[in-house]
Protein backbone atom coordinates (compact mmCIF):
# COMPACT_ATOMS: atom_id res chain seq x y z
CA UNK A 1 0.00 0.00 0.00
CA UNK A 2 1.43 3.50 -0.62
CA UNK A 3 4.46 1.69 -2.29
CA UNK A 4 5.33 4.40 -4.91
CA UNK A 5 4.54 7.56 -2.07
CA UNK A 6 7.23 5.77 -0.42
CA UNK A 7 9.75 5.33 -3.17
CA UNK A 8 9.01 8.48 -4.12
CA UNK A 9 10.25 9.60 -0.06
CA UNK A 10 12.98 7.42 -0.21
CA UNK A 11 13.99 8.69 -3.35
CA UNK A 12 14.04 12.19 -2.89
CA UNK A 13 17.08 10.98 -0.42
CA UNK A 14 19.11 11.07 -3.37
CA UNK A 15 18.66 14.89 -4.39
CA UNK A 16 21.73 16.80 -3.98
CA UNK A 17 23.23 18.36 -1.06
CA UNK A 18 22.63 21.62 -2.44
CA UNK A 19 18.63 21.78 -2.59
CA UNK A 20 18.54 20.31 0.68
CA UNK A 21 21.13 23.01 2.20
CA UNK A 22 19.14 25.69 0.42
CA UNK A 23 15.98 24.33 2.42
CA UNK A 24 17.80 23.99 5.51
CA UNK A 25 19.29 27.74 5.38
CA UNK A 26 16.45 28.98 6.82
CA UNK A 27 16.54 26.91 10.10
CA UNK A 28 20.03 27.97 10.65
CA UNK A 29 19.55 32.32 9.07
CA UNK A 30 16.48 33.84 10.49
CA UNK A 31 17.21 36.50 8.36
CA UNK A 32 16.53 34.31 5.30
CA UNK A 33 13.23 33.40 6.70
CA UNK A 34 12.72 37.28 7.80
CA UNK A 35 14.70 38.23 3.96
CA UNK A 36 10.51 36.31 2.31
CA UNK A 37 8.77 37.43 5.36
CA UNK A 38 9.87 41.28 4.83
CA UNK A 39 9.42 40.48 1.13
CA UNK A 40 5.99 39.57 1.92
CA UNK A 41 5.45 42.90 4.14
CA UNK A 42 6.32 44.61 1.33
CA UNK A 43 4.38 43.44 -1.19
CA UNK A 44 1.37 43.60 1.69
CA UNK A 45 2.44 47.32 1.70
CA UNK A 46 2.41 47.75 -1.40
CA UNK A 47 -1.00 46.69 -1.38
CA UNK A 48 -1.64 48.69 1.88
CA UNK A 49 -0.78 51.81 -0.07
CA UNK A 50 -2.72 51.44 -3.10
CA UNK A 51 -5.79 50.73 -0.89
CA UNK A 52 -4.98 53.87 0.96
CA UNK A 53 -4.82 55.88 -2.51
CA UNK A 54 -8.04 54.09 -4.02
CA UNK A 55 -9.52 55.29 -0.65
CA UNK A 56 -7.99 58.89 -0.69
CA UNK A 57 -9.89 59.08 -4.44
CA UNK A 58 -13.25 57.72 -3.48
CA UNK A 59 -13.17 59.80 -0.59
CA UNK A 60 -12.19 63.19 -2.80
CA UNK A 61 -14.98 61.51 -5.36
CA UNK A 62 -17.81 61.94 -2.39
CA UNK A 63 -16.23 65.16 -1.54
CA UNK A 64 -17.11 66.40 -5.32
CA UNK A 65 -20.53 65.12 -5.48
CA UNK A 66 -21.79 66.39 -2.57
CA UNK A 67 -19.75 70.08 -2.99
CA UNK A 68 -21.53 69.99 -6.30
CA UNK A 69 -25.06 68.64 -4.35
CA UNK A 70 -24.58 71.70 -2.19
CA UNK A 71 -23.14 74.50 -5.08
CA UNK A 72 -26.40 73.50 -7.35
CA UNK A 73 -28.20 74.13 -4.10
CA UNK A 74 -26.76 77.24 -2.92
CA UNK A 75 -26.36 78.24 -6.23
CA UNK A 76 -29.27 80.93 -6.80
CA UNK A 77 -28.15 82.95 -4.25
CA UNK A 78 -24.46 82.90 -3.63
CA UNK A 79 -21.03 82.87 -5.62
CA UNK A 80 -21.67 79.43 -6.40
CA UNK A 81 -19.56 75.87 -6.55
CA UNK A 82 -15.62 77.44 -6.49
CA UNK A 83 -16.96 80.25 -3.82
CA UNK A 84 -18.73 77.62 -1.76
CA UNK A 85 -16.54 75.13 -1.70
CA UNK A 86 -13.52 77.70 -0.96
CA UNK A 87 -15.89 78.46 2.06
CA UNK A 88 -16.25 74.92 3.21
CA UNK A 89 -12.43 74.85 3.07
CA UNK A 90 -12.05 78.32 5.03
CA UNK A 91 -14.65 76.82 7.88
CA UNK A 92 -12.80 73.32 7.96
CA UNK A 93 -9.19 74.97 8.13
CA UNK A 94 -8.98 76.18 11.73
CA UNK A 95 -6.24 73.31 12.25
CA UNK A 96 -2.98 72.89 11.18
CA UNK A 97 -4.05 71.21 7.45
CA UNK A 98 -5.88 74.16 6.15
CA UNK A 99 -3.35 74.64 3.50
CA UNK A 100 -4.24 71.25 1.76
CA UNK A 101 -7.95 71.47 2.30
CA UNK A 102 -7.67 74.69 0.37
CA UNK A 103 -5.86 73.71 -2.37
CA UNK A 104 -8.35 70.50 -2.69
CA UNK A 105 -11.45 73.19 -2.75
CA UNK A 106 -9.72 75.44 -5.59
CA UNK A 107 -8.55 72.04 -7.56
CA UNK A 108 -12.39 71.58 -7.18
CA UNK A 109 -12.71 74.85 -8.19
CA UNK A 110 -10.38 74.71 -11.35
CA UNK A 111 -11.58 71.13 -12.53
CA UNK A 112 -15.24 72.76 -12.94
CA UNK A 113 -13.99 76.06 -14.78
CA UNK A 114 -11.59 73.49 -16.80
CA UNK A 115 -14.70 72.10 -17.95
CA UNK A 116 -16.31 75.22 -18.85
CA UNK A 117 -18.89 75.51 -16.04
CA UNK A 118 -19.96 78.70 -15.47
CA UNK A 119 -18.65 80.06 -11.90
CA UNK A 120 -20.72 82.86 -11.44
CA UNK A 121 -23.54 81.16 -10.28
CA UNK A 122 -25.81 84.23 -11.40
CA UNK A 123 -28.80 81.96 -12.01
CA UNK A 124 -31.13 79.33 -11.38
CA UNK A 125 -30.02 77.45 -14.35
CA UNK A 126 -26.50 76.69 -12.91
CA UNK A 127 -28.50 75.44 -10.33
CA UNK A 128 -30.40 72.98 -12.06
CA UNK A 129 -27.54 72.19 -14.29
CA UNK A 130 -25.28 71.36 -11.28
CA UNK A 131 -28.65 69.47 -9.70
CA UNK A 132 -28.37 67.52 -13.22
CA UNK A 133 -24.89 66.73 -12.94
CA UNK A 134 -25.41 65.49 -9.35
CA UNK A 135 -27.64 63.14 -10.44
CA UNK A 136 -25.47 62.32 -13.05
CA UNK A 137 -22.54 61.43 -10.54
CA UNK A 138 -24.63 59.90 -8.10
CA UNK A 139 -26.05 57.51 -11.39
CA UNK A 140 -21.92 57.30 -12.28
CA UNK A 141 -21.38 55.99 -8.48
CA UNK A 142 -23.98 53.79 -8.90
CA UNK A 143 -22.81 51.84 -12.08
CA UNK A 144 -19.32 52.32 -10.08
CA UNK A 145 -20.82 50.06 -7.77
CA UNK A 146 -22.38 47.61 -9.82
CA UNK A 147 -19.03 47.13 -11.57
CA UNK A 148 -17.02 46.84 -8.26
CA UNK A 149 -19.75 43.84 -7.59
CA UNK A 150 -18.88 42.17 -10.54
CA UNK A 151 -14.68 42.86 -10.73
CA UNK A 152 -13.69 39.19 -9.29
CA UNK A 153 -16.59 37.16 -11.13
CA UNK A 154 -15.16 34.96 -13.43
CA UNK A 155 -16.50 33.16 -16.08
CA UNK A 156 -15.57 29.45 -16.33
CA UNK A 157 -16.63 27.06 -19.65
CA UNK A 158 -18.52 30.26 -20.77
CA UNK A 159 -20.94 30.31 -17.55
CA UNK A 160 -20.32 33.15 -15.07
CA UNK A 161 -19.36 32.47 -11.41
CA UNK A 162 -19.63 35.22 -8.79
CA UNK A 163 -17.87 35.10 -5.33
CA UNK A 164 -19.72 32.97 -2.92
CA UNK A 165 -22.25 36.13 -0.82
CA UNK A 166 -22.45 35.19 3.09
CA UNK A 167 -26.67 34.79 2.70
CA UNK A 168 -25.22 31.80 -0.43
CA UNK A 169 -22.69 30.63 2.24
CA UNK A 170 -25.80 29.25 4.67
CA UNK A 171 -27.63 28.32 1.27
CA UNK A 172 -25.31 26.19 0.86
CA UNK A 173 -23.93 25.00 4.49
CA UNK A 174 -20.80 26.81 4.53
CA UNK A 175 -21.65 28.27 7.52
CA UNK A 176 -24.63 27.65 10.35
CA UNK A 177 -28.03 29.04 9.80
CA UNK A 178 -28.09 30.69 12.63
CA UNK A 179 -24.34 32.28 11.81
CA UNK A 180 -24.83 36.70 12.22
CA UNK A 181 -21.95 37.71 9.96
CA UNK A 182 -18.74 36.95 8.30
CA UNK A 183 -16.78 36.68 11.80
CA UNK A 184 -13.54 34.04 11.59
CA UNK A 185 -15.41 31.37 13.46
CA UNK A 186 -18.53 31.20 10.52
CA UNK A 187 -15.44 31.45 7.75
CA UNK A 188 -15.17 28.23 6.00
CA UNK A 189 -12.02 27.06 5.63
CA UNK A 190 -11.49 24.56 2.22
CA UNK A 191 -9.63 22.17 2.15
CA UNK A 192 -8.16 19.85 -0.86
CA UNK A 193 -10.80 17.41 0.45
CA UNK A 194 -13.77 19.50 -0.67
CA UNK A 195 -12.51 19.64 -4.52
CA UNK A 196 -14.26 17.82 -6.19
CA UNK A 197 -14.16 16.84 -10.01
CA UNK A 198 -12.19 19.65 -12.41
CA UNK A 199 -14.06 21.92 -13.76
CA UNK A 200 -11.77 23.84 -16.07
CA UNK A 201 -9.99 27.23 -16.03
CA UNK A 202 -10.54 30.87 -15.14
CA UNK A 203 -11.61 31.95 -19.35
CA UNK A 204 -12.02 35.73 -18.83
CA UNK A 205 -12.27 37.60 -15.45
CA UNK A 206 -11.77 41.21 -14.72
CA UNK A 207 -9.08 40.53 -12.49
CA UNK A 208 -6.67 39.74 -14.75
CA UNK A 209 -4.37 37.89 -12.85
CA UNK A 210 -6.99 35.28 -12.44
CA UNK A 211 -7.25 33.86 -15.77
CA UNK A 212 -6.59 30.42 -16.15
CA UNK A 213 -6.87 29.85 -12.08
CA UNK A 214 -8.15 26.19 -12.00
CA UNK A 215 -11.16 25.33 -11.22
CA UNK A 216 -12.94 22.49 -9.15
CA UNK A 217 -16.96 21.58 -8.57
CA UNK A 218 -17.61 21.64 -4.95
CA UNK A 219 -17.56 18.22 -3.30
CA UNK A 220 -21.00 18.93 -1.08
CA UNK A 221 -23.36 20.53 -3.92
CA UNK A 222 -24.99 17.96 -5.96
CA UNK A 223 -26.49 21.09 -7.99
CA UNK A 224 -22.72 22.04 -9.48
CA UNK A 225 -23.49 25.77 -9.30
CA UNK A 226 -20.61 26.29 -6.50
CA UNK A 227 -16.98 25.67 -7.64
CA UNK A 228 -13.73 26.49 -6.34
CA UNK A 229 -11.36 28.68 -7.59
CA UNK A 230 -7.58 28.24 -7.50
CA UNK A 231 -6.14 31.73 -6.24
CA UNK A 232 -2.97 32.73 -8.04
CA UNK A 233 -1.52 34.21 -4.58
CA UNK A 234 -2.59 30.17 -3.57
CA UNK A 235 -5.60 29.01 -1.24
CA UNK A 236 -9.11 29.30 -2.51
CA UNK A 237 -11.94 30.68 -2.88
CA UNK A 238 -15.69 29.76 -3.52
CA UNK A 239 -17.94 30.89 -6.21
CA UNK A 240 -21.88 30.49 -7.36
CA UNK A 241 -23.19 30.57 -10.66
CA UNK A 242 -24.65 33.75 -11.38
CA UNK A 243 -27.67 32.36 -12.53
CA UNK A 244 -28.43 30.76 -9.54
CA UNK B 1 33.03 26.43 15.11
CA UNK B 2 33.01 26.97 11.50
CA UNK B 3 31.87 23.61 9.09
CA UNK B 4 35.04 24.08 7.17
CA UNK B 5 37.22 23.87 10.71
CA UNK B 6 34.92 21.11 11.87
CA UNK B 7 36.15 19.25 8.40
CA UNK B 8 39.41 19.87 9.22
CA UNK B 9 39.58 18.12 12.21
CA UNK B 10 37.72 15.06 10.13
CA UNK B 11 41.13 15.24 7.95
CA UNK B 12 43.27 15.61 10.67
CA UNK B 13 41.74 12.40 12.14
CA UNK B 14 40.95 14.40 15.46
CA UNK B 15 37.85 12.39 17.96
CA UNK B 16 36.92 16.34 18.34
CA UNK B 17 35.46 16.62 14.89
CA UNK B 18 32.70 14.07 16.09
CA UNK B 19 31.73 16.26 19.47
CA UNK B 20 31.94 19.57 17.23
CA UNK B 21 29.56 17.66 14.80
CA UNK B 22 27.73 16.42 17.45
CA UNK B 23 27.74 20.35 19.42
CA UNK B 24 26.79 22.18 16.03
CA UNK B 25 24.22 19.82 14.65
CA UNK B 26 23.38 16.88 16.55
CA UNK B 27 19.71 18.24 17.62
CA UNK B 28 18.95 18.53 13.95
CA UNK B 29 19.85 15.44 13.13
CA UNK B 30 18.35 14.01 15.65
CA UNK B 31 15.08 15.90 14.92
CA UNK B 32 15.29 14.52 11.29
CA UNK B 33 15.59 10.89 12.83
CA UNK B 34 12.55 11.38 15.17
CA UNK B 35 10.60 12.99 12.61
CA UNK B 36 10.88 9.81 10.39
CA UNK B 37 11.28 6.86 13.17
CA UNK B 38 9.03 8.69 16.31
CA UNK B 39 11.35 6.76 18.65
CA UNK B 40 14.46 8.55 20.86
CA UNK B 41 16.26 5.15 20.65
CA UNK B 42 16.36 4.68 17.38
CA UNK B 43 17.11 8.28 16.41
CA UNK B 44 20.22 8.46 18.24
CA UNK B 45 21.44 5.37 16.53
CA UNK B 46 20.96 6.72 13.36
CA UNK B 47 22.34 9.84 14.51
CA UNK B 48 25.65 7.76 15.86
CA UNK B 49 26.09 5.72 12.67
CA UNK B 50 25.74 9.51 10.89
CA UNK B 51 28.97 10.36 12.73
CA UNK B 52 30.52 7.11 11.62
CA UNK B 53 29.49 7.17 8.13
CA UNK B 54 31.24 10.45 8.41
CA UNK B 55 34.11 9.47 10.38
CA UNK B 56 34.73 6.77 7.55
CA UNK B 57 33.80 9.16 4.60
CA UNK B 58 36.15 12.13 5.76
CA UNK B 59 38.66 12.06 3.90
CA UNK B 60 38.40 11.30 0.92
CA UNK B 61 35.35 13.31 0.57
CA UNK B 62 34.81 16.62 1.64
CA UNK B 63 31.83 18.22 1.61
CA UNK B 64 30.52 21.10 0.29
CA UNK B 65 27.74 21.69 2.32
CA UNK B 66 28.38 19.95 5.84
CA UNK B 67 25.06 19.79 7.41
CA UNK B 68 23.46 18.60 4.00
CA UNK B 69 25.70 15.56 4.23
CA UNK B 70 24.89 14.38 7.33
CA UNK B 71 21.40 14.85 7.01
CA UNK B 72 21.63 12.81 3.76
CA UNK B 73 23.18 9.77 5.80
CA UNK B 74 20.49 10.54 8.43
CA UNK B 75 17.60 10.41 6.32
CA UNK B 76 18.90 7.49 4.98
CA UNK B 77 20.04 5.71 8.15
CA UNK B 78 16.27 6.53 9.72
CA UNK B 79 14.50 5.16 6.36
CA UNK B 80 16.94 1.59 6.94
CA UNK B 81 15.32 1.56 10.39
CA UNK B 82 12.39 1.94 9.65
CA UNK B 83 9.95 -0.41 10.38
CA UNK B 84 6.58 -0.30 8.29
CA UNK B 85 4.16 -1.96 10.62
CA UNK B 86 5.33 -0.88 14.15
CA UNK B 87 6.17 2.18 13.04
CA UNK B 88 2.79 2.96 11.59
CA UNK B 89 1.57 2.19 14.70
CA UNK B 90 3.49 4.89 16.88
CA UNK B 91 2.99 7.48 14.04
CA UNK B 92 0.45 8.38 11.45
CA UNK B 93 2.76 10.97 9.78
CA UNK B 94 4.94 8.80 7.91
CA UNK B 95 1.65 7.47 6.59
CA UNK B 96 0.43 10.34 5.96
CA UNK B 97 3.22 11.47 3.55
CA UNK B 98 3.49 8.39 1.89
CA UNK B 99 -0.02 8.43 0.74
CA UNK B 100 0.51 12.58 -0.40
CA UNK B 101 3.04 11.51 -2.35
CA UNK B 102 1.26 8.51 -3.65
CA UNK B 103 -0.80 10.75 -5.64
CA UNK B 104 1.87 11.54 -7.48
CA UNK B 105 2.88 7.86 -8.94
CA UNK B 106 1.23 4.98 -10.45
CA UNK B 107 2.68 1.31 -8.21
CA UNK B 108 4.08 -0.91 -10.62
CA UNK B 109 6.80 -3.25 -9.16
CA UNK B 110 10.28 -3.50 -10.52
CA UNK B 111 12.82 -5.63 -9.68
CA UNK B 112 16.68 -6.21 -10.52
CA UNK B 113 19.11 -4.04 -12.08
CA UNK B 114 16.53 -2.37 -13.33
CA UNK B 115 14.67 -1.32 -10.58
CA UNK B 116 18.18 0.27 -9.70
CA UNK B 117 18.31 2.06 -12.97
CA UNK B 118 14.68 3.17 -12.57
CA UNK B 119 15.40 4.72 -9.18
CA UNK B 120 18.91 6.81 -10.46
CA UNK B 121 16.72 8.09 -13.36
CA UNK B 122 13.72 9.19 -11.51
CA UNK B 123 16.01 10.23 -8.71
CA UNK B 124 17.43 12.56 -11.42
CA UNK B 125 14.02 13.48 -12.80
CA UNK B 126 13.04 15.04 -8.94
CA UNK B 127 16.07 16.62 -8.71
CA UNK B 128 15.40 18.25 -12.28
CA UNK B 129 11.52 19.13 -11.08
CA UNK B 130 12.45 20.79 -7.80
CA UNK B 131 15.66 22.81 -9.75
CA UNK B 132 12.34 24.13 -12.05
CA UNK B 133 10.56 25.35 -9.17
CA UNK B 134 10.21 28.78 -7.87
CA UNK B 135 12.37 28.98 -4.64
CA UNK B 136 9.27 29.48 -2.12
CA UNK B 137 7.80 26.11 -3.80
CA UNK B 138 10.96 24.06 -3.59
CA UNK B 139 11.56 25.45 -0.15
CA UNK B 140 8.06 24.43 1.00
CA UNK B 141 8.31 20.84 -0.82
CA UNK B 142 11.29 20.05 1.17
CA UNK B 143 10.52 21.31 4.29
CA UNK B 144 7.78 18.67 3.90
CA UNK B 145 9.17 15.64 2.29
CA UNK B 146 12.48 15.87 2.75
CA UNK B 147 12.71 17.25 6.36
CA UNK B 148 9.30 15.60 7.12
CA UNK B 149 8.08 19.09 8.75
CA UNK B 150 4.26 19.48 9.56
CA UNK B 151 2.37 21.65 7.36
CA UNK B 152 1.74 23.89 10.59
CA UNK B 153 5.78 24.40 11.23
CA UNK B 154 6.54 25.16 7.63
CA UNK B 155 3.07 27.86 7.89
CA UNK B 156 5.14 29.42 10.39
CA UNK B 157 8.40 28.77 8.97
CA UNK B 158 7.33 30.62 6.12
CA UNK B 159 4.74 33.16 7.48
CA UNK B 160 1.60 31.18 5.57
CA UNK B 161 -1.69 30.38 6.09
CA UNK B 162 -2.07 26.98 6.48
CA UNK B 163 -4.14 26.57 3.64
CA UNK B 164 -1.87 28.09 1.46
CA UNK B 165 0.79 25.80 2.61
CA UNK B 166 -1.42 22.99 1.52
CA UNK B 167 -3.16 23.74 -1.91
CA UNK B 168 1.21 24.75 -2.47
CA UNK B 169 1.60 21.35 -2.20
CA UNK B 170 -1.05 20.22 -3.41
CA UNK B 171 -0.79 22.43 -6.85
CA UNK B 172 3.16 20.73 -6.73
CA UNK B 173 1.97 17.52 -6.07
CA UNK B 174 -0.30 17.89 -9.25
CA UNK B 175 3.00 19.13 -11.26
CA UNK B 176 5.14 16.51 -10.32
CA UNK B 177 2.23 13.69 -11.31
CA UNK B 178 2.59 15.43 -14.29
CA UNK B 179 6.01 15.52 -15.05
CA UNK B 180 6.59 11.75 -14.17
CA UNK B 181 3.89 10.91 -16.14
CA UNK B 182 5.10 13.24 -18.99
CA UNK B 183 8.48 11.37 -18.67
CA UNK B 184 6.79 7.98 -18.83
CA UNK B 185 8.04 7.22 -15.04
CA UNK B 186 6.30 4.50 -13.06
CA UNK B 187 7.78 4.17 -9.51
Amino acid sequence: MNEGGNRLLLLLGYISEELVEEAREEEADPAGTNRIKAKKKSGRRRWKAWGTAAAAVACLCVVIAAVRLMGGISADSTGGMYESAQEEAVMDTAGGSAEGIEEEAQAIGEEFASSGESQDGDSAQTGTAQDGEAEDAASASKEDMAEADVAYSVWIDGMEYAPISFEQCKEYGFVSQEADGLTPENMYHITEDDLGEELGTVEQSKDTSMIGAQAYRYKGDSSGKVCIVEMPDGGWEIYVRADS
Amino acid sequence: MRDEEIIELYVKRQEQAVTETDRKYGSRLLGLAMRILNSREDSEECVSDTYLAAWNAIPPTIPVYFFAYLAKITRHAAFGRYDYHTAAKRDCRMMELREELQECVEDKALEGPEEHMQAQYVAELLEKFLKALPEEKRKVFLRRYWYFDSIDTISTRYGMSQSKVKSMLFRIRRELKEYLEKEEVHV
